[in-house]
């Protein structure tokens, strides 16, 4: 194989250089058919004519002259590997210049000199994967990096988090507890709670497996922010000083138990020297819209966002604050905790600044004489910037502040909210959403592009009337064989033949995926031998249509004859409201009716449905009526109404009531 | 008959390019640093012909930004040896013979070299030194070392095929020939030159380092020519097409840093980056190599059979990454399917700092820099054969091949 495809390019390479060695003035004098070496004999000799005349060597310019005026690379080496590039060029062989010389040894590259393609892709965007791929490989080679040249021995971290017992402890404590987990640092957790120390939180910051001081706080926490924010303060201040009786070595910052913190965060205080800043996001709810307007505007005023953080010159030196512009606020925020309003946070939240612990060292330590002793304050400090005589010395961290590092966010339950205690069910709360349909992994096929077939596409199951018989679509002999039965058994094309999932975006899609779904179903399915004679060429389909998570579920029915299909003849119905209305009497019977209910719509006519209702279960009563007609306005959980239009088939979804 | 042995002869030919593509050369297996290591000194003796000025110094003056263009290391070399350890002043002693010509330093206004006068510059010497001492014509300069660090090295052309049709200077077939461009199989290409790292200003660069903990955020980086628009306005003749390929399929692909923009801040960028491409450009070498490896950027080499600086002693294969040019158009593909730790490993082997000063003419010298890369590659040549010798009388050489310009008097 080798040799004959070397054999090939060999006699490639002969009659190239045998077009070759015809070259140069062949566009002028193409009459010339000699062999080569009399050609060039003849040109050697022309050109020494035009020497003696001109005095200057011609031969070398004349190859010059008609490479400059088209190409003069050349490609005569072309093994078949590189077939594939010539295709791409335009080819112009006949200005080739000859490579084989006298004194070059004969051997050449591999590599073809000369015009190559420009290999352009059809899909120039990036895959997705391969960019997430080389994110990887970035973020891989930073971690790597720091693990080699970042400081050898990093600093333990002292988080100081004020805390009490409510009905958002658990929420926001566990989402803290969880971040702090993930630090790569030795970690001090000082939680301080106020009103004593409790059980609930004890057993929650116990899961941490973090080194942690749960000290307790002599004062309940009041109920207005005022006074939470002044009494938090307080706490702080007390978990402050138990730093300093241990002698906490390490680089203190301040984790309410509601702020969020980026991961870089824990890298950049490392950082620190002493007394440090860093930006805080603020995360402001807006009641209503009108605020929200209001804010707006004010941030149009000031070019204003909502954090709070140092501000640098050119050179990185903190020429001041940045902080959050409440007054738009004013008058419409949260007095008392629980209330609906916003929240609004103070002039400087602690959560922004990060010091050295040795600050508060009694003695020791090296530190600054900048820094005030904690003792020396009242115990009523707006923020740790107190701690500070000399505000220039606060070191801005994160870019300078421009990298929002933390986030604060207050939200509390409200206070006519129902939670449950302890956020422990019991007993069991009831179902209102059944468990079948309602699964994505199985069922929600939202997402199908039109383009795509959806025969195979499909799983979900095309469900009989009977809760116990399930046809997967993938076999499709079986589904038929059964549609062919309950034909025969004058119960044609009955049952659910489809499930689908659908989120709130997708709810129009949805019902595109299931045409498309019907149509592929009615193409792939024979209707004159599935059905046979005596059968209604009219059929219903009902497709089943429920919410991905949480929402009821929903049913269409498509009216379908052997070559077309219709649109559904009746919208999206909702569940959830007629489950409401018969929770009263045994909720598990009316959830299979309901199920069977539907199942039967796909019947050619009234009659036949509800003979296949009465059958599945003897003990409702089942009522053909004429869709549109009135009827008794009482609610029976037992009576299932089928409607039919003037041909007798059935029009809509049969009803419970 | 004679197409019989043709064909026999071209099969031969073939079957020799497919062993070749086999890397040929020794791997060092771990730090890669043993060989660089080695001490040139007291392993060979290099006797430094005295040459008149005008071969080397008055060039030099007349143009002193020779110093500082990627083709400099003739005239480092030369001084390196002047000072060096190894030189002899008894060339009866001497294992090779160096002849100090600054060939290469000849530029145009805007600081491209022009070649077209070196091959009458290397034969006048040459000459000179036959004439003038006996060493020459006992080996037709076997034992001779000639740097040559221009485009196409000895060929001395910079439009390749112009060079591969003047194929090495005759008078220098027999002669150690140091080169930038290194591609196997290519005619100007000997067997036993030694590929050198082009010249990159070292003092420049190592001003230009930053903290090796300033994170690497750049996946790929690349700044250059992508299209030659004077010389080729077609395109695809220059780089063979595939720095264009590059531009056309990643111009817009966030993860590569790439633009014909030279920053102020290149050296620092590099420094910032995963990958930097080095593709060929009229020549498959270029001081994007140099500079990856010393500013610890994994190269990735997009140069098809491109013989790499001391490729008997650095593991490109270890620290670099080749991309065919065929596959440039899958250049995202390659690079992010390289596992991490192969990506790490790398760049530790890039981290060593005997590859690094491989790499550099540093002034004054290092030990393990090129020159002594240089100086070990010839040792490692010792001794000569004994057929290198000539009986008296023999001629080998043609002193009367090649192009008829070039046998005009310097």
């Amino acid at each position: 194989m080798k040799l004959s495809t070397s054999q090939q390019g060999y006699l490639n390479r002969r009659s190239n250089s045998f077009r070759l060695s015809r070259p140069l003035e062949s566009d002028s004098d193409s009459g010339v058919k000699s062999p080569t070496g009399t050609f060039r004999l003849i040109l050697h000799c022309l050109c020494c004519l035009i020497c003696l005349i001109l005095g200057f060597h011609f031969s070398r310019l004349v190859p010059f002259l008609f490479s400059t005026s088209t190409n003069f690379y050349t490609s005569p080496f072309r093994f078949t590997e590189s077939l594939d590039v010539h295709f791409l060029l335009s080819t112009n062989p006949v200005n080739d210049v000859e490579l084989s010389q006298p004194n070059s040894t004969g051997k050449n590259s591999r590599v073809v000199v000369g015009r190559h393609g420009i290999r352009v892709r059809q899909w120039p965007h990036p895959n997705p994967t391969e960019v997430m791929k080389a994110h990887r490989i970035i973020e891989r080679v930073q971690r790597e990096q720091r693990l080699q040249f970042d400081a050898k021995d990093p600093r333990k971290v002292i988080v100081v988090t004020p805390t009490y017992v409510r009905t958002f402890q658990a929420l926001h404590l566990t989402g803290l507890m969880h971040s702090l987990m993930l630090v790569p640092y030795g970690l001090v957790w000082i939680v301080v709670e106020a009103g004593g120390v409790s059980n609930e939180t004890a057993s929650l910051i116990a899961k941490s497996g973090l080194q942690t001081i749960h000290a307790g706080f002599n004062q309940r926490m009041p109920n207005s922010w005022d006074e939470r924010t002044k009494l938090e303060s307080q706490m702080r201040l007390h978990a402050l000083r138990i730093v300093r009786e241990m002698k906490l070595d390490g680089i203190v910052m301040f984790a309410d138990d509601s702020n969020v913190h980026t991961m870089e965060l824990f890298d950049e205080i490392q950082n620190l020297k002493w007394f440090g800043a860093v930006s805080v996001g603020i995360l402001v709810k807006t009641a209503n819209a009108n605020v929200s307007a209001d804010r707006k505007n004010g941030e149009d005023e000031n070019h204003g966002f909502p954090v709070q953080g140092p501000s640098c010159n050119a050179t990185g030196m903190l020429t001041g604050w940045y902080t959050f512009n409440s007054l738009p606020f004013a008058g419409k925020t949260d007095a008392y905790i629980g209330d609906r309003a916003t929240v609004s946070p103070r002039k400087f939240e602690w959560s922004g600044f990060v010091f050295n612990s040795r600050l508060l060292w009694k003695d020791g330590g090296g530190k600054p004489d900048w820094i005030k002793d904690i003792d020396t304050l009242d115990g009523d400090i707006d923020s740790p910037l107190c701690l500070v005589k000399d505000r220039s010395m606060v070191e801005p961290l994160g870019s300078c502040g421009r990298q929002v590092l933390v986030w604060w966010l207050r939200v509390e339950a409200h206070a006519d909210s129902k939670f449950p205690p302890r956020w422990i069910t019991d007993p069991p709360l009831e179902i209102n959403i059944p468990s079948e349909c309602s699964t994505p992994s199985t069922d929600a096929h939202p997402e199908l592009p039109a383009g795509e077939k959806p025969a195979t596409n499909f799983s979900g199951p095309i469900v009989k009337h009977t809760k116990e018989t399930r046809i997967s679509r993938t076999n499709k002999k079986d589904a038929l064989m059964w549609t062919a039965n309950c034909c025969t058994e004058k119960s044609d094309a009955c049952g659910l033949i489809g499930c689908f999932a659908y989120t709130d975006s997708t709810l129009l899609e949805t019902s595109q995926v299931i045409q498309t779904f019907l149509s592929d179903f009615l193409r792939n399915f024979d209707l004159q031998s599935s059905f046979p004679t005596g059968c209604s060429s009219m059929f219903s389909f009902i497709v089943k249509v429920c919410h991905i998570t949480t929402n009821p579920c929903l049913f269409k029915v498509y009216q379908g004859s052997r070559n077309s299909l219709a649109h559904p003849i009746n919208q999206l119905r909702k569940r959830g409201s007629e489950r409401e209305s018969n929770m009263s009497e045994s909720p598990a019977t009316a959830t299979a009716t309901a199920e069977e209910v539907v199942a039967g719509v796909g019947r050619k006519d009234g009659e036949c449905a509800k003979k296949t209702i009465e059958s599945e279960n003897p003990n409702l009563t089942v009522v053909v009526a004429r869709d549109g007609s009135p009827m008794t306005m009482d609610f029976r959980t037992n009576r299932v109404r089928v409607w039919v239009d003037e041909k007798g088939l059935v029009a809509r979804t049969p009803t419970i009531g | 008959m004679g197409k019989w042995l043709q064909a026999f002869l071209f099969i031969a030919f073939a079957s020799s390019i497919a062993a070749e593509r086999n890397p040929r050369t020794e791997r060092i297996s771990g730090s890669a640093g043993d060989v660089l290591e080695d001490d040139p000194v007291g392993r060979l003796k290099v006797y430094v012909y005295e040459l008149p000025s005008k071969y080397n110094k008055k060039i030099l003056q007349k143009d002193p930004r020779c110093l500082s263009h990627m083709f400099a290391a003739e005239i480092y070399m030369h001084r390196f040896l002047l000072s060096s350890p190894v030189r002899t002043l008894n060339p009866e002693e001497a294992d090779w013979f160096y002849t100090p010509i600054y060939a290469t330093c000849d530029l145009t206004p805007t600081g491209l070299p022009l070649p077209f006068k070196s091959p009458r510059m290397v034969r006048s010497a040459i000459q000179l030194i036959s004439s003038s001492w006996p060493y020459w014509n006992r080996t037709e300069g076997a034992d001779h070392f000639f740097v040559v660090p221009h485009d196409f090295g000895p060929c001395f052309h910079y439009q390749e095929e112009k060079a591969i049709k003047r194929g090495i200077l005759p008078i220098l077939q027999r002669a150690t020939l140091v080169q930038t461009f290194g591609q196997r199989n290519h005619v100007c290409l000997k067997d036993g030159s030694i590929t050198i790292p082009p010249y990159a200003p070292p003092q420049k660069m190592q001003a230009r380092k930053i903290p090796l903990n300033t994170p690497r955020s750049i996946f790929v980086y690349f700044r250059g020519l992508f299209y030659d628009v004077n010389n080729d306005p077609e395109g695809g003749y220059y780089a063979r097409g595939a720095r264009a390929a590059v531009w056309e399929n990643f111009k817009n692909n966030p993860l590569f840093d790439i633009s014909t923009e030279h920053p102020t801040t290149y050296y620092e960028d590099m420094q910032r980056a995963v990958f930097c491409l080095c593709p060929l450009g009229w020549a498959p070498w270029s001081p994007r190599l140099v500079e990856a490896v010393v500013f610890g950027c994994i190269p990735v080499i997009i140069a098809d059979d491109i013989v790499l600086p001391f490729a008997d002693a650095i593991p490109w294969e270890e620290i670099g990454v080749f991309v065919a040019e065929e596959d440039v158009h899958k250049l995202d593909t390659i690079l992010t399917s390289i596992p991490p730790e192969v990506i790490l490993r790398k760049q530790r082997l890039l981290a060593n700092p005997s590859m690094k000063r491989a790499m550099l003419f540093p002034q004054p010298a290092l030990p393990g820099d090129a020159f002594h890369q240089i100086l070990n590659g010839l040792a490692r040549k010792l001794p000569h054969q004994k057929s290198i010798y000539l009986k008296p009388g023999e001629k080998i050489l043609n002193w009367t091949a090649g192009p008829v310009g070039d046998l005009k008097p310097w």
